[in-house]
């Protein structure tokens, strides 16, 4: 994972944070979809979303304030199917820059039922009248994917992520954390634990504030077993067991873990 | 006492490092002067101080990996009474230019730095193990390394640096080779690591270990008191060689 350090270096006049927020809105699911058989009688793809052409440009239009150009299409007619690429250009307001994203797609030349696809003679005398406009669409469709959830990403997918605000969630959390330690210095038990997490409403959402209670949780756990356990330690093992949960010596905790539940 | 510490190389590039600090304490012919290490090293520093990188990254040669990959289990098999910090670097209290990355520090009565070396080589553990099989212990045995050892001068100087940086007044060499019945562990430890993806394609017994049960034990340590005249020497030879360091070049970015 690149770092937020490098980040402020590398791009001084970028508001990470706006940027996130930007990249979040464009990876919420889309607004309109429909299923593929709603429009196009596909009876295996019934159960297909999709976002109709229409939508999408008038969601790019939305979206980039209509800042937004294609490529014309390159194409290649392959046995009794066109395929082709397409470059999508959007003018990111965000990031201030024009951004590339490649489509590609293919489509069917529609030929008689049944036919063999060499049989020039089955094709429907007017198929790439359709055909051929569709590959325009389909290429977009595809290139518009790249640009977030939004605009289709996702979509029918078995495995799918979220947009997660890391940096955001990094600055957060870093204008609260010594604050937290200090607070958290003071917890003995589970309860004293939970009302400081209750006390930072604003970072329930955060993963890393999450993953630094889990933290906390286990450090508090250890330092409760100590306790519990002194009676049976050398006084060195105690010595050095309070020196590891004072300063927090978190390369130790596995070991000093490990010593006390086996005593 | 103030005194920095960091958790990456930013302030080990175009300092005077303890791992390289040895080299400032060579002396010319007439013994009046830096010798030759001394006077390349400096230079070297200030090239860095130009380029504000280091000169050559050697991190993923096999002998460093291992020696990385190693490092934590080491520090898991020592007592509580160890910290482990090897990815910290301090600096010295006055002198800024004088860095050093202690493996860790043992807290007791006689605080002292550590310092973990795992040899890739079964000669070279030898080696630095031999004085204490031949019954020498603390500063004797530690002699006897800096005697007979390539590495020897190298790493007493380091344990010195980092002493005088970290205000200890001991030092201690852990050396270890892994038993064979430790290599499956190991060779766990070592899935999905990158920097020692080339353990994949290596036999057992091109891996270094010792045999179960025999002469040389895995865990070997060196304790000792620094000798007040050696952190003396050191100190001057750095002051003095932090005259001849140029300014840092000042880097902007686009």
């Amino acid at each position: 994972m690149a770092d937020i350090d490098l980040h402020q270096k590398l791009q001084p006049e970028l508001n990470i944070q706006a940027r996130e927020n930007w990249l979040k809105n464009i990876n919420r699911p889309p607004e309109k979809t429909a299923k593929q058989a709603d429009y196009k009688n596909i009876p295996d793809k019934s159960d297909y979303d999709t976002i109709p052409i229409g939508i999408l440009e008038n969601e790019l239009d939305e979206v980039y304030l209509g800042l937004w150009k294609t490529s014309i299409p390159t194409y290649q007619v392959v046995a009794n199917e066109i395929i082709g690429t397409m470059i999508l250009e959007v003018y990111d307001p965000s990031a201030k820059v024009w951004l590339s994203r490649i489509g590609s797609g293919a489509v069917t030349i529609r030929q008689k039922k049944d036919s063999d696809i060499t049989d020039i003679g089955a094709k429907i005398k007017t198929a790439l009248q359709m055909d051929f406009p569709k590959l325009y669409s389909t290429c977009l469709k595809n290139a518009c994917k790249t640009l977030g959830k939004r605009f289709g990403r996702d979509l029918n997918r078995k495995f799918e992520d979220v947009y997660e605000e890391i940096y955001t969630n990094e600055i957060e959390l870093g204008s609260i954390k010594d604050e937290l330690d200090r607070s958290f210095i003071n917890c003995n038990t589970h309860a004293d634990l939970g009302s400081l997490w209750r006390n930072y409403p604003q970072i329930h959402e955060n993963s890393k504030a999450k993953k630094l209670f889990e933290d906390y949780k286990y450090e508090l756990e250890l330092k409760i077993l100590f306790e519990s356990k002194k009676e049976k330690m050398m006084p060195q093992t105690i010595e050095s067991a309070n020196r590891i949960i004072k300063n927090r010596e978190k390369n130790s905790f596995t070991k000093l873990h490990q010593i006390l539940t086996s005593l | 006492m103030i005194q920095d510490s960091i958790n990456n190389s930013g302030y080990r590039i175009g300092n005077f490092t303890s791992s390289e600090i040895w080299k400032l304490t060579t002396l010319n012919k007439k013994g009046d002067d830096f010798g030759k290490p001394a006077l390349t090293y400096i230079e070297e520093t200030n090239l860095k101080r130009l380029l504000g990188r280091s000169l050559n990254a050697d991190m993923n040669s096999k002998p460093t990996s291992w020696g990385n990959l190693l490092e934590p289990r080491v520090f898991d098999l020592l007592g509580l009474e160890y910290t482990y910090s090897s990815q910290v670097t301090d600096v010295h209290p006055t002198i800024p230019f004088w860095a050093g990355s202690k493996d860790g520090t043992k807290e007791v009565e006689n605080r002292a730095v550590i310092d973990i070396k795992c040899s890739y080589t079964l000669k070279s553990f030898c080696s630095l193990v031999m004085p204490l099989y031949k019954g020498k212990t603390r500063i004797e045995a530690m002699q006897d390394i800096r005697e007979n050892t390539d590495s020897g001068e190298a790493y007493y100087w380091q344990l010195v640096s980092n002493a005088i940086i970290n205000n200890c007044n001991h030092a201690e060499l852990i050396i270890y080779m892994p038993y064979q019945s430790e290599l499956l562990e190991i060779t766990n430890m070592a899935k999905g690591n990158p920097s020692v993806k080339w353990m994949d394609y290596i036999g057992e017994d091109e891996i270094p270990y010792l045999l179960d049960g025999g002469y040389f034990k895995n865990l070997n340590k060196i304790s000792f008191e620094v000798p007040q005249s050696d952190k003396d020497f050191l100190t001057s030879q750095v002051e003095k060689a932090g005259k001849m360091l140029v300014e840092r070049f000042n880097l902007t970015t686009k």
